[in-house]
């Protein structure tokens, strides 16, 4: 429990430290791309970027918020670390996240080869991401062969 | 895999959460185990077992575990 509370703490000034940067990048981010709207393309671009960093400062707070709580209640703190370290739990992100990639992985492949026959940069694009995709996925499995 | 986890549980007089709690997993755990959708790891079927004051074999029935 004592390893977990470090974590909790660590936990809180990432967050802290997190917010204050993607705030940063939000308000420069408007400030500076608000006047070059000169379609509705950038304009839905900057709409993109800007609910990302939202979604992002919203995800921080949440997780600054239920760090602090954490740290100043035990009861909580019990109940939140049996909700992170539950097995069961672990093994369902287990699942979806290699079930996950396969399906990204497959999809991409598909994605590029049917974009090779309609548009260049579209296909170097996701010819790319495929290969970064790819890449991890290879990585990890190397990583993990060696540790267990 | 079937559980003696139910039966145990009555005759202790304790909840799933109860349960849950004490061997520090979540009370959708507990269910899905006692209902055969997951199969607890060797730790947790520990923990159970010393809960109850029994042997893993007797809080968990391996005769259906196919020999390879």
């Amino acid at each position: 429990m004592d390893k977990y509370e470090l974590t909790l703490k660590r936990r809180k000034t990432f967050s802290a430290i997190g917010l204050f940067l993607v705030i940063a990048v939000l308000i420069f981010a408007v400030i500076y791309q608000l006047p070059a709207l000169d379609s509705d393309e950038r304009a839905f671009m900057v709409g993109f970027q800007t609910g990302i960093l939202a979604v992002m400062i919203v995800m921080l707070a949440t997780g600054f918020y239920q760090s602090t709580k954490a740290l100043n209640d035990e009861a909580k703190r019990k109940t939140m670390y049996i909700k992170e370290m539950d097995e069961r739990q672990q093994y369902i992100d287990q699942k979806a996240g290699s079930i996950g990639m396969n399906v990204v992985a497959y999809g991409m492949s598909l994605s590029t080869a049917i974009a090779g026959s309609f548009n260049e940069t579209v296909f170097f694009s996701l010819l790319a991401a495929t290969v970064f995709i790819v890449l991890v996925r290879a990585s990890l499995m190397f990583y993990y062969r060696r540790k267990y | 895999m079937d559980t003696k986890i139910p039966e145990l549980r009555k005759a202790h007089r304790i909840s799933q959460a109860e349960l849950a709690l004490a061997v520090g997993v979540t009370r959708q755990t507990i269910t899905s185990i006692e209902t055969g959708k997951y199969i607890a790891s060797l730790p947790l079927a520990y923990k159970i077992a010393q809960y109850f004051n029994k042997t893993i074999e007797e809080v968990f029935d391996f005769t259906h575990v196919e020999d390879f």
